[in-house]
């Protein structure tokens, strides 16, 4: 009668989970982004480089 | 301007592809566990997000050593590029912790040893960013940054062990040999798999980070250089 184990429906906080984490990563990727295009872009006024 | 290395390349898909099979490995390969059901998910990358984030101190630590040594501004932006890695990562395992504790300990926080003296480093490291920021010597700021990392560092081997040392509901899942707290369980073998190949992935995806990072700071010194220089022509 007691043999199957009922497991407990957490999956919303599992999914809650993974978002932060591909959200917090996201964000930190796009920042190094935009920050490497900005400074590339004041280096090249400095020296007058081009791609 | 130096151009992309090809390792870097290498590196960057490299890192895609680990944490990819990461995280096939955590949803279709590691079983679901009986008694938390899906939620015990999180553990994988929650427990590799707090390794990396610990790893980044490391280097940062050791970084200020280098340059407390040799003086060569090299090492200081190794230090702040780890510490802004790992304040991000360490930031996210904070959060993924307060999820899986939702359904597990019936609450968001606590104020457990182990979620206290994680808080304290994520403050400790937040801070170092902060004062950074309102030194405008370099050089000060390069001594003031190494030392600040050194000191700093103290404060992860105490998180690490204290859920060994004190009185905690945190498990301790990896060296014990019983399943400690609430929450613990014992790992088979597929979580095993995903949880090691979670925290190579992990590493890889930081050194990777921590590359691009490097080159970042390397190319606002040069930046920095170029706006000094420009400056004293103008004068």
């Amino acid at each position: 009668m007691f043999s199957k184990l009922l497991i407990p429906d957490t999956v919303d906080y599992m999914i809650a989970g993974y978002v932060v984490i591909t959200v917090g990563i996201g964000i930190y990727l796009a920042s190094l982004i935009a920050r490497w295009k900005k400074t590339t872009e004041e280096y090249r006024r400095y020296t007058g480089e081009r791609d | 301007m130096k151009a992309k290395p090809r390792l870097l390349t290498a590196l960057d898909i490299l890192s895609f592809l680990m944490v990819l099979t990461a995280a096939g490995l955590v949803f279709y390969y590691a079983p679901v566990e009986k008694l938390m059901g899906a939620v015990q998910k999180v553990f994988y990358f929650h427990v590799a997000t707090a390794w990396v984030g610990m790893l980044g101190f490391l280097v940062a630590a050791a970084a200020g050593i280098f340059y407390l040594r040799r003086g060569e501004e090299q090492w200081d932006i190794v230090g702040v590029s780890a510490v802004e890695i790992s304040l991000v990562f360490f930031l996210i395992a904070i959060i993924m912790g307060s999820i899986w504790a939702r359904p597990i300990w019936n609450t968001w926080w606590t104020w457990d040893p182990r979620l206290t003296t994680a808080s304290i480093v994520e403050l400790i490291y937040a801070a170092y960013m902060l004062l950074r920021s309102g030194v405008d010597d370099p050089e000060r700021r390069a001594r003031f940054s190494a030392i600040y990392a050194l000191f700093g560092f103290i404060s992860v081997p105490l998180t690490f062990i204290s859920i060994r040392l004190l009185r905690t509901i945190h498990p301790i899942v990896i060296g014990s040999a019983e399943a400690a707290g609430q929450g613990g369980f014992n790992m088979d073998a597929p979580m095993k798999m995903a949880f090691f190949f979670s925290l190579a992935a992990f590493s890889v995806f930081f050194a990777d980070l921590l590359w691009h990072r490097i080159r970042l700071g390397e190319l606002k010194a040069a930046v920095e250089s170029l706006r000094v220089k420009s400056f004293q022509e103008e004068k």
